[in-house]
């Protein structure tokens, strides 16, 4: 097998794996809810419930053969990334419109809430380990720096889909440590992430600590990913591309297990927030609610209250982050 | 001991400040919460009863006002001793007022008067 129709069987996969985890989505979610609409019991067993399932799965299943057509047909394409993007599009652009058909049929949850006054809570210990990944990439600054000499003059750090090096790195500040400050600014924006979301979000949400994991496992790849592209290169030595896509699955794979085997349990209650504040079953805005985060009706963990002007400090930093990972390929010539 | 429990209602026509008032000064008085023990922050418990954090914080101005609570910047809430003010006859006239009401909606839904007598005593006595 060619490094091109690995690449193309690769991608193939994930738009299958996407599919799939799409069309889980409504039998995920708590029973209560159907594409983000508080239902009464068994109106999925209903006519108008198993239309709306069925219709999802159009909106899945045919975009997705489309863009596996298109995969295979014009390999090596930009239209391969093209074709990823259309199953999640079409899954969100159905799942809103369902929501729209099956509004009608909301009944609201209780809105009554209670709370315990029980003694401070304290952050779990794990979340800590959120400054490894922070301290890993000012390791390998640091070495770097030890190891100057060592770096070739000129190195490759992108690489396009045929796996031929398409941008090079100078022995300059910008081209060493540019990769570590960008990944260092997408850790710290996730660790920040992590602790929003847990003194963000209400204490009944049995999903704070699932999602604790969940993120530091990302914030944990994304900076083993950008520690390793400088240290490969000063090291003189190249990890083999399987094991630079595995290193990231053995730490998210048993995350998101994690995440799943939490998710959803009969125990916990529909988040009663008023039906009114969702647009689309997706976007909550409630400004006279304070928490940052609340459960999602689509049944995929938590969301923002756009209501919470706080969210604009997290958006703030994720343009921040977005805007210099442009900056940081500027500065490298092709 | 009664449990550290607080509870809103949205759709009740009692205001969400009051609700929240009600039930903490239940608690202070009954000596559920006792003096020295620090109430949760503003964000924190308005994050969990899904209101405002501005509801909270009203609520423990008041409770404050009335002597309860000491709130402190950088501190937060925290419960203290509080000396029982003597009540005036005119607040005690209120009061009887509101107990009239009340004894006699719990009449009208078939509460013989001594079980009402009983209550009322229990209450009062636990509340010492």
């Amino acid at each position: 097998m060619t490094f091109h129709s690995g690449v193309v069987l690769s991608l193939a996969f994930v738009q299958i794996f996407l599919a799939a985890a799409l069309l889980a989505i409504p039998y995920k979610t708590h029973r209560d809810l159907l594409f983000g609409v508080p239902v009464p019991p068994g109106f999925r067993s209903t006519e108008t419930g198993r239309r709306a399932l069925n219709l999802f799965w159009l909106w899945i299943v045919i975009p997705s053969l489309a863009g596996l057509a298109l995969m295979i047909l014009l390999p090596a394409s930009a239209l391969t990334v093209v074709a990823l993007l259309v199953t999640p599009v079409a899954g969100m652009v159905g799942f809103v419109a369902l929501n729209r058909k099956l509004k009608p049929f909301a009944i609201q949850p209780s809105l009554v809430r209670q709370t315990t006054l029980g003694p401070a809570e304290s952050l779990p210990w794990f979340a800590w380990l959120g400054l490894g990944p922070l301290f890993m990439l000012a390791g390998v600054a640091a070495y770097l720096h030890a190891h100057w000499d060592q770096i070739p003059l000129r190195f490759p750090v992108h690489f396009d889909i045929n796996g031929t090096p398409n941008r090079w790195a100078e022995r300059s500040v910008s081209g060493v440590y540019g990769f570590l400050i960008f990944g260092g600014e997408f850790a710290l924006l996730l660790f920040g992430m992590m602790l929003a979301g847990w003194y963000g979000s209400r204490r009944s949400n049995s999903m704070r600590r699932p999602a604790l994991v969940v993120m530091l496992a990302v914030e944990s790849i994304i900076a083993l990913l950008f520690a390793l592209v400088p240290l490969q290169t000063a090291g003189g030595f190249r990890l083999p591309i399987p094991l630079m896509i595995v290193l990231p699955l053995v730490l998210l794979i048993p995350a998101l297990a994690y995440w799943a085997h939490e998710s959803n349990k009969p125990r916990d209650p529909v988040d009663p927030t008023p039906n009114e504040c969702w647009k689309g079953g997706i976007l909550y805005y409630n400004p006279n609610d304070a928490a940052l985060f609340v459960q999602r009706r689509d049944g995929m963990g938590f969301t923002i209250n756009f209501g919470n002007r706080r969210c604009w400090l997290l958006y703030a930093g994720l343009i921040l982050v977005l805007a210099s990972g442009p900056l940081v390929m500027q500065s490298l010539p092709k | 001991m009664a449990a550290l429990v607080v509870k809103v209602d949205p759709a009740s026509s009692v205001p969400l400040v009051r609700q929240i008032v009600d039930q903490l000064r239940v608690l202070l008085v009954e000596g559920t919460l006792k003096p020295g023990t620090a109430l949760p922050p503003v964000r924190r418990l308005a994050t969990d009863l899904a209101v405002h954090f501005n509801t909270i914080a009203e609520a423990y101005r008041q409770l404050a006002a009335e002597g309860w609570i000491d709130l402190r910047h950088g501190r937060g809430a925290m419960v203290v001793e509080r000396e029982a003010p003597l009540a005036s006859r005119r607040d005690i006239a209120g009061y009887k007022r509101r107990l009239r009401e009340l004894v006699s909606q719990m009449r009208a839904q078939g509460v013989p008067a001594g079980r009402i007598a009983a209550e009322l005593k229990e209450i009062a006595e636990g509340m010492k």
